[in-house]
């Protein structure tokens, strides 16, 4: 059958390109992962060097002197500058920028760059670890601050390497490591494909309803898609390692023996002043110190000339050193003489961990997994498009119904979750985005700055909606749905590029317009097109696309952002939104969602007056929808991000942890769904939600690590989960009593509900940042909490138990 | 160690900082401009205790190098307090832009206790800024150290007791701690109250042998080597010697050499004990870094606008850590790495 044939080469396509990209995401991954480890050998390798001059100035400094004065500085620059061939100048500098010591010479007296000027008063007034570092073209500078003895700043010290070689190892290494790339992404790709195809045609096989059998295809095809997905990134990332590490490891090596020689010069001095090698206290803990500032570095061991073992700091050191150093298993170990005068008077022994490359893998491979997820994901939304498209087009020929154009309303998943991508990708890194506005805005807190531009964003978005949906029925909804894309990539790109507070809020109010205004026009366009029974479904499928892209943006968002930074992020998903747009564009016919007129307007005034009256959909309302959503805007959006990042996480961790909200949304809501028709049980079910999210948060009082957070995200979602569909069911039983029978009330009460809802989404970013001004991050998200399980108390007691009618058709779920 | 938190210092340091005067971005916080000159020449009237010395060097280096324009009238009584009332005297007619004083008996004598200023023909109405004082709040200088409450300001030499006893104990993990001092010297005294109330904190028992007043009231001096022995005898593992001028200044070489006998190994906070005569180690400020934090504060008086009252008494943020190699070894009892790599050491 044809129509069979034409599926399965559609679907073993996207299939097949789904995993081509990600298995090729992956060796970027990887290729960037070990890159930027290298360079931080390197860097770490410079940063004893200047830790070194550092340390020696401001000895000099406490001694009372100018630093003009400390005249042997010169000396130490010189010396220490030509122990690595990449160092091409180590200067120090005072308080004006005037480079009073340097190699090479000629830039005594002269001022230094502007850019380390700035990035070492940056330094100075944030705090950060006292390090700056500046990159100009190949040449990376590292610098320190200077302090004097009452604290103040004297000047800084800054040594410039240039890392062409680096550069070029890199490149080195990836040009080995293509031709198996490439293999691996054509091999990957052929098997995807074949495997789909024969998938397909076996599942859609069978005898009976088309629209039946591809209901289990879903599900087969992910299952595909994954086995070929983690077969093929694993041995991409393992070569990665393998390639990546003979590199790495010198470099980490180079570096120990820095550290090692910085460690041998004090216990020479030591020795010098006639201190006996065995009599010598308080090495332990300066090795101690050191591993702590050194975490590649595994063990240092102290040991006397025959080798008999004095000190040592770290797991793994030996217990004498009188064997080969080559001998150890496990560890590369640099050993360095102390010797004062000609003689040897003992020995240093610096380990490091052969496996310090592969312990990095860790990171990397929570990196590749969340790939793996969201590429399935996207296979299995996209996959479905295609499957429902041919379930339609069999179904529409069958029926020839009056209802026209279904096809096009699986079209609009495809843009709508390109575009919501476009706005999920920004959501592990906002917070910490906005808070960088801070320092403009000096009258402001730091945490209004951070929530402002959220707020404005859920108040706009809140407030475009009765607007947008008006105005998407005069001018259509495809022409809506393109203005509103355009709007929002518009928004996102003048966002990367924000230089103020003022323009980015005006930036964000741009994106959320035309985010408002394409979710809006989206969901006319489906009411549009169905009956109450098909518009189940029909939402059902926009949800999808949301919340799918809810799951995947924070993932690629949070990896992207932690490799290129926060602007490039914002950029990225502009071109989604563009994308989105062009495909709105190619895709859906002119005047295929154009119906104006017949959709019913939010803003259904009678409705409005008769539901303000209804005690029952005020308590749901203002007990129920309104404190759920502030949960989630406050906790979701930000909250969590900010109290996650101040117990360390990267980014990229906190997109992961994100996306298990969103997760537990996908995989519970059918399940809670169907337990609240099955069992009536809606208001308990709600009440339980909001006692449940107090439940969730309680774990993140008890400890800081991440696994933690990550259950209580869990958790939450799964709170959130349990209120969101039986809460509609309840709106639409309420909506229902108002008039015996019929519903004509259903769809302006689901549009009035809506937008109360999204009242309670603008303010919970507000309320959360008034929570944070004089409460910590952990306090606040415990108050929300609290906030949650009262109203579900007074929830409670203000909706009766009374009898409420049968439901006709079981609603829809949404999106948080 | 002396490492103490450099955030916090520099906040200390910021808050009372040179950023007020500048336009936001153009330097950091806590730097310091290196033309702040306005072209003014200011009169600054010193008033020495002990001569010119490293001190002053420091005071006119740093304003020398901010581009400060400074003449200076310099009075040495050499301790004389007698001549303190002429020199008021002269200090109210010549009506100098800013005076200096060093030590504590010469700015009672100029500045006058903050409580009752007028008794005398105290300078009330001209800014102070005193170096060398040990305990201002006790000696009635200023009212407190973050605000003096007056018309004067100034630095202290003397590391916190805190500090000190890091010191002391990074060298090594000592419980018994003996203390000879002077109960003639006020100064001394307060030290030895600090010493009690901050010892238990670190576990340390304090010995303490306060060196016996004659008929005349005055320290017998004969009686030093035998106090020390005596303290080795009860246990003492160390001998702490605090800014006493009888016991570290005047007898230090008796004091020095007699502990060295004992096998007590010695700590001081003055440097030339630990320089000259044996003593162990000590913990010290550079009095060239001690001038220049006193300029630094003169600097906010003459050319930032500031009162003497907004700027706070302080005490050097890093202290040098001395130690005389020599009794190390003789004494065989070695500093540790980590203490040697901060210090300055003392060879032959």
């Amino acid at each position: 059958m044809s129509q069979r044939s034409a599926l399965a080469v559609r679907g073993g396509l996207i299939i097949a390109i789904t995993v081509g990209l990600a298995v090729c995401l992956t060796g970027v991954l990887s290729g960037f992962k070990f890159s930027s480890l290298l360079g931080q050998a390197v860097t770490s390798r410079m940063e004893v060097m200047t830790g070194t001059v550092t340390a020696e100035a401001e000895l000099g400094l406490t001694l009372g002197l100018p630093l003009a004065n400390l005249v042997d500085l010169q000396a130490l620059v010189e010396r220490q500058a030509v122990d690595d061939a990449r160092v091409v100048e180590l200067s120090i500098f005072d308080d004006a920028g005037q480079t009073l010591f340097s190699m090479p010479r000629e830039s005594i007296g002269k001022a230094v760059p502007g850019a380390w000027r700035v990035a070492w008063q940056e330094t100075e007034r944030t705090g950060g670890n006292g390090h700056w570092t500046v990159v100009v073209g190949d040449r990376t500078i590292v610098g320190t601050i200077l302090h004097g003895p009452y604290g103040e700043v004297v000047g800084g010290v800054a040594l410039g390497y240039v890392n062409t070689s680096l550069h070029k190892k890199v490149r080195g290494v990836i040009k080995t490591l293509m031709p198996l790339w490439l293999a691996l992404i054509a091999g990957s790709v052929l098997a995807a494909l074949v495997a789909a195809i024969a998938t397909i045609r076996w599942t859609v096989g069978g005898v009976g309803p088309l629209a039946e059998r591809v209901r289990p295809l879903g599900l087969r095809l992910a299952g595909v898609t994954l086995a070929i997905l983690l077969s093929a990134s694993a041995v991409t990332a393992w070569k990665a390692l393998a390639a990546f590490e003979p590199v790495i490891l010198p470099e980490v090596t180079l570096k120990a023996g820095a550290v090692g020689e910085t460690l041998t010069g004090e216990i020479e001095r030591a020795l010098q002043y006639r201190i006996p090698i065995d009599r010598l206290p308080g090495v332990g803990a300066v090795f101690e110190t050191t591993l702590k500032a050194n975490s590649d570095i595994a063990y240092l061991a102290l040991g006397d000339r025959s080798g008999h073992r004095l000190a040592a700091a770290g797991a793994g050191a030996p217990d004498d050193l009188t064997g080969a150093t080559t001998g150890r298993p496990g560890y590369l170990v640099t050993r360095l003489p102390i010797t004062v005068g000609a003689e040897v008077q003992g020995v240093l022994d610096v380990g490091v961990d052969r496996l310090v490359v592969a312990r990095v893998s860790r990171d990397l491979a929570l990196d590749i997994g969340s790939v793996l997820l969201a590429s399935v994901l996207i296979a299995f939304e996209l996959v479905l498009v295609v499957a429902a498209r041919a379930a339609n087009a069999v179904g529409s020929a069958a029926q020839a119904g009056p209802a026209g154009r279904p096809m096009d309303l699986t079209l609009i998943r495809l843009p709508l979750f390109l575009f919501c991508l476009s706005e999920e990708v920004s959501r592990p890194f906002f917070p910490s985005f906005s808070r960088s506005f801070a320092d403009g805005v000096p009258w402001l807190s730091p945490d209004l700055v951070v929530s402002l531009p959220i707020t404005v964003f859920m108040l706009v978005w809140a407030l475009s909606q009765p607007l947008g949906a008006l105005w998407s029925d005069r001018i259509g909804r495809r022409r809506a749905i393109i203005i509103g894309a355009l709007l929002a990539a518009c928004g996102l790109i003048m966002t990367a590029l924000a230089v103020t507070l003022y323009d980015l809020l005006l930036w964000r109010t741009l994106t959320a317009l035309g985010y408002g205004l394409v979710l809006i026009a989206a969901q006319g366009a489906v009411i549009d097109q169905t009956g109450p029974r098909q518009q189940a479904t029909g939402l059902a499928l926009v949800i999808g696309g949301l919340v799918a892209a809810g799951v995947c943006g924070p993932l690629i968002g949070g990896i992207i952002a932690d490799q290129i930074g926060f602007r490039p992020t914002f950029l990225f998903g502009g071109c989604l939104a563009l994308t989105a747009a062009l495909v709105v564009v190619l895709a859906l016919p002119k005047d295929g969602m154009t119906k104006p007129g017949t959709s019913p307007s939010p803003m259904d005034w009678p409705v409005l007056v008769r539901l303000g009256c209804n005690p029952r959909f005020l308590a749901l309302t203002l007990f129920s929808a309104i404190p759920t959503k502030i949960a989630a805007t406050a906790l979701l959006f930000y909250l969590v991000p900010l109290f996650l990042g101040t117990v360390g996480a990267s980014k990229a961790d906190i997109g992961r942890i994100q996306m298990l909200y969103f997760l537990t949304y996908i995989l519970i809501s059918p399940m809670v769904a169907w337990l609240a028709d099955r069992f009536t049980a809606g208001r308990e079910l709600v009440a339980f939600g909001g006692f449940a999210t107090l439940l969730a948060v309680l774990p993140l009082l008890i400890s800081d690590s991440l696994w933690v957070s990550a259950v209580a995200m869990i958790l939450f979602g799964l709170a959130q989960t349990l209120i969101g569909a039986p809460q509609l069911t309840l709106v639409f039983r309420v909506a229902g009593s108002g008039q015996e029978g019929d519903r004509p009330d259903v769809v302006p009460t689901l549009g009035v509900f809506r937008l109360v809802e999204r009242i309670g989404a603008a303010v919970g970013p507000l309320i959360a940042v008034v929570l944070a001004i004089t409460l910590s991050y952990r306090e606040s998200i415990i108050a929300i909490g609290l906030l949650c399980s009262v109203t579900a108390l007074v929830f409670l007691i203000a909706f009766p138990k009374a009898a409420l009618p049968p439901l006709l058709a079981r609603p829809v779920e949404t999106a948080p | 160690m002396i490492t103490l938190s450099r955030r916090h210092l520099l906040g200390l340091a910021g808050a009372a900082g040179v950023a007020g005067a500048l336009p936001a971005g153009a330097a950091g916080p806590n730097t310091l401009p290196a033309a702040a000159g306005t072209g003014r020449l200011f009169h600054i009237y010193m008033v020495l205790g002990r001569g010119e010395g490293d001190n002053e060097a420091g005071f006119k280096d740093y304003l020398r190098r901010r581009n400060i324009q400074a003449r200076y009238t310099i009075r040495n009584p050499q301790g004389d307090l007698r001549q303190m009332a002429e020199i008021r005297a002269d200090i109210h007619q010549q009506q100098p832009d800013l005076i200096y004083t060093y030590g504590t008996p010469q700015t009672l004598g100029i500045a006058g206790p903050w409580k009752d200023p007028d008794t005398a023909d105290y300078i009330t109405d001209i800014p102070v800024v005193f170096t060398y004082v040990a305990s201002p709040v006790d000696a009635g200088i200023v009212r407190a150290l973050d605000h003096p409450g007056r018309n004067a300001t100034g630095t202290i030499h003397i590391a916190p007791m805190a500090v000190q006893f890091n010191t002391l104990l990074a060298y090594r993990k000592i419980t018994r701690l003996g203390v000879l001092y002077n109960p003639a010297e006020h100064n001394s005294v307060l030290v030895v109250e600090e010493l009690r109330r901050d010892a238990p904190k670190h576990d340390v028992t304090l010995l303490e042998a306060p060196v016996p007043l004659g008929s005349t009231g005055q320290p017998d001096a004969a009686t030093l080597p035998a106090l020390i022995h005596d303290l080795a005898r009860q246990g003492a593992e160390m001998l702490y010697i605090g800014p006493d001028t009888f016991v570290a200044g005047i007898n230090r070489q008796t004091v020095g050499m007699t502990a060295l006998a004992a096998r007590l190994p010695t700590f001081s906070v003055t440097e030339a004990i630990v320089r000259k005569n044996g003593a162990l180690f000590g913990l010290t400020s550079s009095a060239f870094a001690i001038g220049r934090f006193t300029a630094f504060k003169a600097a906010k008086i003459l050319v930032d606008g500031k009162t003497p009252n907004e700027i706070p008494v302080e005490t050097l943020q890093r202290f040098s850590i001395l130690i005389n190699m020599p009794t190390a070894r003789a004494l065989e009892f070695y500093p540790p790495m980590g203490l040697l790599n901060l210090a300055e050491v003392i060879h032959e």
